[in-house]
């Protein structure tokens, strides 16, 4: 996962932008209104503007902080939430905010520690744990590490179906199938009550039912695919299900779409060649050649 | 003075023409595995880090590099900072110190493409007229090696297409055959040089001026004039302005 993408995955449940930072006193409504609208670069000019103005105010720096991460300027972000810190400011949500951006940074040593001085400070907020269990299992592939920190999200808020997806990919990964499969129908159904276009608990069950029960997976990788259209290992999935069926041309089409989205993983591009070739298609030479350059440039070890 | 002392002046001249500032020199992009980045073990040595790299004047980055190596000696990230100062270095056209700063680089990373890349150049154009010359020449082939080495080996980011990277893969290669190729004609090769300025120009995307004039000198001093010629004209057609005065320079000389 790129380290962007970490602070663009907020938990359900969790505003993407908090009210203000803690305990401290409401910062102006127009900042706060103004980030409420996610007009970043506005909020980040006026908590410029009121920092100048008030250098001892923790809140303007707290504000330039949250803005400059959302506006991807992890360097600029991380000073201002220190500069913050400095000024007295030690709150779950200046914690969280700076450990977002260390981790933009790729600096996992130091948003570990920020992630976990935000827990200890808001023991009955799940999105921490549900940070480091991300962090966990994207960046250290440690489904056991990372099972333990989506639990203690879990328990702390039983509905946030992405922690319970994420649970499920993890107990996938080391072979407790049912208890995947129960993570991932109590994802599904939380996402079909709130309306969320989140399609990866889909392509779980899909990818769980594969191979005994193909015609069963074929509905849960089409609303995968339908959810998020633009997620390149949903069609992925959707093609294995097809071939499983026997319906290569819909199999291929779904493996040229993954391709197309996803050039440089080697993985669909395999697929794909094999694909072509059980079907005889003449395409299936240079999709091998293809295969093999992007295993070689991005799969080196 | 001799005319082959004379021809050689000009060559130094222009082998110093246009070094490229390393910023501009093709970067590798994101990491392929940020699982493997450097880390900074406390918030103040990240604070001291993200000085430096915010820092804009060079002569501030050298400064807090100091400072940054000497109050972390065992950071993680001390090749990044070195790799700081030393283009800071060669911002403020300080050439021992920049030498100094990518030795400490490297002795922190000592595969780093971008690294050997900055130093093999500078290395090989300004070489000419100093007592360690016969060291720098042989630091800057050797230099150039590893990195044509390293570049094959580098794990490509998934965010980079295979068409940028080989954009990128053939920028470094010409870059470090460029190299090679400057080595060869301040050792009088004239062979050696004329391959390698010749593969330098075949692989680089948008090959410039000074890469000819360097090709042109190759070849007059192998006694090929008309090739020569040919890659003067090229030169001056290319420019800049440096680089066009000593290609029009070379075509009085050679007619």
């Amino acid at each position: 996962m790129c380290a962007a993408a970490l602070s663009a995955q907020s938990p359900p449940g969790k505003p993407a932008t908090p009210d203000s930072p803690g305990t401290l006193i409401h910062p102006t409504l127009s900042i706060s209104e103004l980030a409420r609208a996610n007009r970043w670069k506005e909020v980040a000019a006026l908590a410029d503007e009121n920092h100048r103005k008030l250098p001892n105010d923790p809140t303007a720096l707290y504000w330039l902080g949250i803005s400059r991460l959302k506006l991807h300027e992890p360097v600029g972000s991380v000073q201002a939430f220190r500069g913050a810190e400095k000024l007295g400011l030690d709150t779950a949500l200046s914690h969280e905010g700076l450990a977002l951006a260390y981790y933009d940074l790729n600096q996992f040593v130091l948003f570990e520690e920020q992630m976990k001085k935000a827990a200890a400070l808001d023991p009955r907020d799940s999105a921490p744990y549900f940070y480091l269990g991300l962090y966990r299992w994207t960046v250290r592939a440690d489904a056991p590490g990372a099972l333990e920190f989506f639990d203690q999200a879990l328990q702390l808020h039983p509905d946030d179906w992405k922690s319970l997806y994420q649970a499920g990919s993890c107990l996938e990964h080391v072979g407790k199938l049912a208890e995947a499969r129960d993570r991932y129908t109590k994802a599904i159904s939380l996402v079909e009550k709130n309306g969320d276009p989140f399609g990866w608990p889909y392509q779980g069950m899909a990818r769980l039912l594969l191979d005994d029960k193909p015609e069963a997976a074929l509905d849960f990788a089409q609303k995968a695919v339908r959810l998020q259209p633009l997620e390149y290992s949903n069609h992925v999935i959707l093609a294995k299900v097809y071939e499983r069926l026997g319906n290569l041309p819909d199999a291929i089409r779904e493996a040229e779409a993954a391709t197309a989205q996803n050039p440089n993983d080697s993985t669909s591009r395999y697929f794909l060649y094999k694909l072509y070739r059980q079907a005889g298609d003449p395409r299936a030479a240079q999709a091998l050649k293809t295969f093999q350059q992007v295993k070689t440039l991005y799969d080196r070890d | 003075m001799t005319a082959i002392s004379r021809f050689y002046l000009a060559v130094m001249f222009c082998l110093a023409l246009l070094i490229t500032p390393v910023g501009l020199r093709a970067q590798i992009g994101s990491l392929s595995n940020p699982a493997q980045a450097a880390q900074a073990r406390s918030q103040e040595e990240f604070d001291a880090y993200l000085e430096i790299v915010s820092a804009t004047d060079a002569r501030v980055v050298v400064e807090k590099v100091k400072a940054f190596s000497s109050a972390f000696p065992k950071s993680e990230l001390l090749g990044a900072a070195f790799q700081s100062q030393l283009q800071a270095f060669e911002r403020l056209d300080d050439f021992d110190a920049m030498l100094a700063a990518g030795e400490k680089a490297l002795a922190s990373d000592p595969d780093s493409v971008n690294t050997l890349l900055a130093l093999a150049p500078s290395m090989a154009a300004r070489a000419a007229g100093r007592p360690d010359r016969t060291q720098l020449l042989a630091q800057a082939e050797s230099y150039a090696h590893r990195a044509l080495a390293e570049i094959d080996k580098i794990r490509v980011p998934h965010d980079l297409s295979m068409e940028q990277w080989d954009l990128r893969k053939r920028q470094m290669q010409s870059e470090a055959h460029g190299v090679l190729g400057v080595v060869a004609l301040q050792r009088a090769q004239s062979q050696q040089a004329i391959s390698e300025l010749d593969m330098a120009i075949s692989l680089d995307p948008k090959p410039e001026g000074v890469q000819f004039l360097r090709l042109g000198l190759a070849l007059a001093s192998a006694g090929k004039k008309n090739d020569a010629e040919q890659k003067f004209r090229r030169a001056a057609e290319l420019g800049p302005e440096a680089v066009r005065n000593a290609a029009t320079d070379q075509l009085k000389k050679l007619n």
